[in-house]
């Protein structure tokens, strides 16, 4: 059945935003076919533009919808949410700056172009690079897994719906680059925190109170119809921490969170975005209580949803909010898809242009008009394979692939973060690393008893039970082992230090007026 | 840049106040620190509650440590 009132007022917030994200070309106007202009905004975000880009950049539609759908399903555990995006902004503040300067100061656009110059290695590079897209490819399929939800609960044919939202939005990236998402961020960030607002008030009020939602899950619980627990079972303590600090670890490896924080106009705008980008976790956490409401609400999972539990915020707001404020709420999610989409698109091409066709493909490089055509194709094909990819292959598939993807962009952190910091590092004892950090995160992932890339896993090491854990923290620590005593050896065996191609000068900020 | 007596001293000031973006680390990164579900605020169980505190604590450390990096030299 499709619900008309709702359709047309998500219909009409979705021509809104696409005549934003064309418009979005002519703003703060410069020379688009410069990839730096194009791929990065010219890096001249301001401290405010660059907290919506990075709010509606990092806070993607699917985490709106999993996150519930995980504490709805799971009760406390999908709550390390919080912990995660708190004390993820305490590491970006202390990092990205340093990364954010250098990338400024030597013309870097991607986090490999980075590793490419400190390391004085293109494989390395490619590494990095080949590692972020593939990691960015499943990420931008449950974005489009995002829509689907919402487009689904308003009964109306999927495909083509798609298709269309997807079409529209290429072509807009595609003209305006990165000025697009930052653009629809302000419209995105407004409906959902209107969205979040509106539910997190009037639901309770309908339901008893936040005493009778978390009742009535205990109750549940208790009755075993249930396991979404209020309290964390003392089973899960280590899964739990270990899955919010690797997380934390590996957010801002994503490449779609580089270039963000790459528009930056300069360090102290990172620095303010660091602390205040966590009003956004705060809304997160107001969104996982949604799981809590949809248990007390006696919600049902759509059956048309896909993918376990990930219907359910859908299904409340419909169940709550039938009419043309549940048609805004969809599009707040949708339009939330938009953004990560978009930018995650633009990263993912600019990995492709500078570490791979420059690089290889086009040896010794190009013009910077041609890397930006380069570049604006690769988005829409890009685009193109994620939307294949999530018509073609299983939902369940696509969300392992993911879980994957966050596996391996953390074993890409001693390349790019500790190469910040440790100056003795070698570039082939880093290769070694990642290969032992993605081949173990692998293994476990495969061979998980709880499930293909399950997030957590009961880790033995040499006979000694760990306990559940974040796999990819595991895989993390033997990767980094690895780095440091290859390194060590490296140092020991040369009588010197391995090859950097980073003076220390170039971490500085330029002289004023220099 | 911070050949200046008064600039190194900022320096040393900022190197200090770093210590304190440790504090949301320790206390969130050990969950039987706060698996309960009592005490309740407004009905909502202890373990839910005291993370939403923490974001709020989150962006006071990290604001106060800004509000302390300024003035280093990169605050154009």
């Amino acid at each position: 059945m499709i619900h008309g009132s709702e359709l047309a007022v998500f219909i009409a917030l979705f021509l809104l935003v696409t005549v934003i994200g064309f418009l979005a070309a002519r703003w703060r106007r410069g020379d688009l076919t410069l990839l730096s202009e194009w791929g990065l905004g010219g890096r001249r975000f301001g401290s405010v533009v660059t907290w919506f880009l990075l709010g509606g950049d990092l806070y993607t539609a699917y985490t709106f919808v999993a996150v519930p759908a995980l504490v709805f399903a799971k009760g406390a555990i999908g709550l390390f949410a919080l912990p995660y995006t708190i004390i993820v902004y305490p590491i970006v503040y202390v990092v990205m700056p340093k990364l954010w300067q250098a990338a400024r100061n030597l013309g870097h656009i991607t986090p490999a172009d980075y590793v490419r110059d400190r390391f004085n290695s293109p494989f390395l590079a490619l590494l990095i690079a080949i590692t972020g897209i593939v990691a960015t490819m499943p990420y931008i399929a449950l974005q489009i897994f995002g829509i689907q939800v919402v487009i689904a609960q308003m009964g109306v044919n999927v495909e083509i719906s798609l298709i269309v939202a997807f079409v529209v939005l290429a072509l807009y990236t595609y003209v305006s680059g990165l000025r697009a998402p930052a653009l629809i961020a302000l419209v995105k960030d407004a409906l959902i925190w209107i969205t979040v607002i509106v539910a997190v008030v009037y639901i309770p009020t309908k339901l008893g109170g936040f005493g009778a939602i978390f009742h009535s899950s205990e109750t549940a619980v208790h009755a075993l119809k249930s396991k979404a627990t209020d309290n964390l079972p003392s089973t899960l303590y280590l899964a739990y921490s270990t899955l919010a600090f690797g997380s934390a670890l590996a957010l801002f490896l994503y490449p779609h969170a580089i270039t963000g924080t790459f528009a930056a106009r300069s360090q102290a705008t990172v620095r303010r975005n660091a602390a205040f980008l966590p009003a956004y976790s705060f809304m997160l956490g107001l969104i996982a209580l949604l799981g809590y409401m949809a248990v007390a609400a006696k919600t049902h999972t759509p059956p048309a949803s896909g993918g376990g539990t990930n219907g359910i915020v859908p299904a409340l707001l419909e169940q709550m909010f039938a009419g043309p404020l549940a048609g805004f709420m969809f599009a707040a999610i949708a339009i939330g898809a938009l953004v990560p989409a978009a930018v995650m698109s633009i990263a993912a091409a600019n990995l492709f242009t500078r570490n791979v066709w420059r690089q290889y493909l086009r040896r010794g490089g190009d013009s910077p008009a041609r890397e930006a055509a380069v570049s604006k194709v690769a988005s829409l094909v890009v685009k193109l394979g994620a939307l294949v990819f999530i018509l073609t292959v299983n939902t369940s598939e696509v969300i392992n692939f993911q879980l994957a993807g966050g596996v391996w962009i953390l074993q890409t952190l001693p390349a790019v973060i500790l190469a910040l910091y440790v100056r003795w590092l070698d570039r082939w004892a880093v290769v070694a690393g990642w290969a032992v950090g993605v081949g173990l995160g692998t293994y476990w992932g495969v061979t998980n008893p709880a499930g293909l890339f399950s997030s957590t896993y009961n880790l033995n090491v040499f006979g000694w039970h760990v306990g559940s854990v974040y796999p990819g923290l595991a895989a993390f620590v033997a990767n980094l082992v690895v780095v440091l005593a290859g390194s060590a050896v490296s140092v020991a065996v040369r009588r010197g230090m391995p090859v950097n191609g980073i003076a220390e000068r170039d971490y500085l900020p330029a002289p004023v007026g220099g | 840049m911070d050949t200046t007596p008064e600039g190194g001293g900022r320096r040393r000031r900022r190197r200090w106040a770093l210590v304190l973006l440790l504090i949301p680390f320790v206390a969130l990164l050990y969950p039987p620190f706060y698996a309960s579900l009592t005490p309740r605020f407004a009905g909502i169980p202890f373990f839910i509650w005291y993370q939403f505190l923490w974001v709020v604590i989150g962006v006071v450390v990290t604001g106060v440590v800004y509000a302390l990096d300024r003035g280093d030299g990169d605050g154009r």
